[in-house]
């Protein structure tokens, strides 16, 4: 029974943690620019996903060690030195996206401008960072994300034709935009395939003391609560496929994507579109601070905990408040959200074979796996998928910069 | 061996340029994809508050969003070497639209939703390039 109950709600916080600025931006504008024809993307971003999370767990399970330092252990430090730059630049960049996409909520229900917002979101964060326990922040801010199952509502309640639905998810090639197509296509693999995940869910399994006896736990727990929050993803495709397409709108602004809902719940929808970016959002920010301070205290030996006082923990809790900070300062500079949320996102996928090719080393390392090594069929998935997601990127990215 | 290397990343810089390069037909479908979007954005966003869906400031906020994109595409408009014909062509419709927006805006500003409506309903639709709609859903 108590194993049961791990497992939903395992999956509960999955479905609702899964949702962000990241994934809601390019399914957005998947759905609006090519209909339902990229939602291939989101599938197989979603299995690769779903194969890396459950590794994390089991690494974090039967080593008792994080990501962060079971890396550091097996490579040493100036390797080490590599992933953790990276992504502590490619966090500071996606929350920044994420700051921006509460802000933008916010600015949706107050009218204020959203640059006002964003010390104040980024002071939320940190306060909740400061004085609560990682229990509340995962279970807390993912199971209030449930809210953004109201795109699976919207999604049947505006019938689309299933079988076009179903025949996006074969890969097809682009008919128009081909350079666009492929950049939004990386971009929602970087959104789906987001390492600093893995940082988090591996430094969480040590902070609830997981053992081998959670191994299939995790196994389940991973495999459906992603799969879940891959459909959530899809949801929001089909809705925006079907509210701006028919309208000939292009998703170039932040502003555009907050008449989603409205055509199917009027007024209400407005709203509940609003603190859904909103929850999504936060969440996601307090996920990303922890995980770079995770990977930087775990990486040089710090002491570090969320549920450690913040003077016991001092350098781990100077890390997630630097980044915060940073974060708050490239918003109020007045970036554009929707740009910088698109472009970390198909940087992420640029720099996955950086954080994912020593974790698929670690994890096939006896020394900290054991008995549970990955079987050829994981480590084939996952490389070939970050592969393609690593190609598309270093094609795309230059292209649309220099087509934009 | 530098020079090879420094031959190798020209050529891909090149072919990168190459690939961006885009003919006088996809750049008149680029200038009309950008003002049916914002055209029609205007006219969701209108349609959206006369139904008393969406509040005041964020109506204001995204009508003078749209205008601003508009003004910005006539700009590059008038930058892009096209023919005089097409040109003129894509700025008459640049400029329907902007007049739509703005008379929009003029409406909310007065909380005139019958205007609105009116608006909403009489202008002639922005003929959404139905065959790129099309060929996104198919």
């Amino acid at each position: 029974m108590k194993k049961v109950l791990e497992i939903t709600l395992g999956i509960v916080t999955s479905i609702g943690g899964f949702l962000e600025v990241g994934s809601l931006a390019t399914s957005v504008q998947a759905g609006a620019a090519f209909g339902f024809q990229l939602i291939w993307a989101i599938v197989l971003g979603t299995i690769c996903l779903i194969f890396l999370v459950e590794m994390s767990g089991r690494l974090a399970a039967v080593s008792k060690q994080t990501l962060a330092g079971a890396m550091r252990d097996r490579f040493g430090y100036p390797f080490f030195l590599i992933p953790l730059v990276a992504m502590s630049a490619l966090g500071l960049l996606v929350l920044a996206s994420e700051l921006g996409g509460l802000s933008l909520a916010l600015q949706l229900l107050t009218g204020i401008s959203f640059p006002w917002w964003a010390p104040l979101g980024a002071f939320a964060a940190w306060l909740l960072l400061w004085k609560g326990t990682f229990g509340i922040i995962e279970k807390g801010a993912s199971l209030l994300g449930l809210i953004t199952l109201v795109f699976v509502y919207a999604a049947f309640r505006m019938h689309p034709a299933w079988s076009l639905v179903a025949s996006g998810i074969r890969p097809s090639m682009p008919k128009h935009e081909s350079m666009h197509y492929w950049f939004i296509a990386v971009s929602i693999m970087g959104a789906s395939i987001a390492p600093y995940l893995l940082y988090f869910y591996s430094a969480g399994a040590v902070e609830d003391k997981w053992n081998e006896t959670d191994v299939a736990v995790n196994r389940v727990s991973a495999t459906l609560g992603m799969s879940f929050g891959g459909l959530l993803s899809i949801a929001v495709l089909i809705v925006a496929a079907l509210v701006f397409v028919p309208r000939g709108i292009r998703i170039e602004r932040f502003d555009q994507i907050a008449l989603m809902l409205t055509p199917v719940m009027g007024r209400a929808g407005f709203v509940v579109f609003a603190c859904a970016l909103g929850i999504a959002c936060f969440g996601a920010m307090l996920e990303i601070a922890l995980s770079v301070a995770y990977m930087a205290a775990q990486g040089f030996g710090w002491k570090w905990s969320e549920d450690a006082r913040p003077r016991d923990a001092a350098r781990f809790s100077l890390v997630y408040t630097a980044t915060l900070v940073g974060g708050c300062l490239i918003v109020v500079i007045g970036v554009d959200p929707l740009a910088i949320t698109l472009l970390s996102m198909a940087l992420t996928a640029a720099l996955l074979p950086v954080a994912i090719v020593p974790f698929l080393i670690l994890m096939n390392d006896a020394h900290f796996v054991g008995q549970h090594r990955n079987g050829w069929f994981s480590n084939t998935v996952v490389c070939a998928i970050v592969g393609l997601a690593f190609v598309l990127a270093v094609v795309s990215i230059p292209l649309e910069l220099l087509g934009s | 061996m530098l020079t090879r290397w420094r031959v190798s990343c020209a050529a891909l810089m090149l072919s990168f340029v190459g690939c961006g390069g885009k003919s006088a037909a996809e750049r008149v479908a680029e200038h009309e994809r950008a003002r049916v979007s914002w055209e029609q954005t205007a006219r969701f966003v209108g349609a959206e508050w006369v139904a008393r869906a969406i509040p005041d400031a964020f109506v204001a906020r995204t009508l003078a969003r749209a205008h601003e994109e508009l003004q910005s595409e006539a700009e590059a408009l008038r930058k892009d070497e096209l023919s005089e014909q097409q040109r003129a062509l894509l700025r008459d419709s640049l400029g329907a639209a902007r007049a739509l927006g703005d008379s929009l805006a003029r409406a909310v500003g007065a909380s005139d939703r019958r205007a609105a409506a009116q608006l909403v309903d009489n202008s002639p639709r922005a003929n959404a390039d139905s065959l790129l709609r099309r060929a996104a859903l198919r």
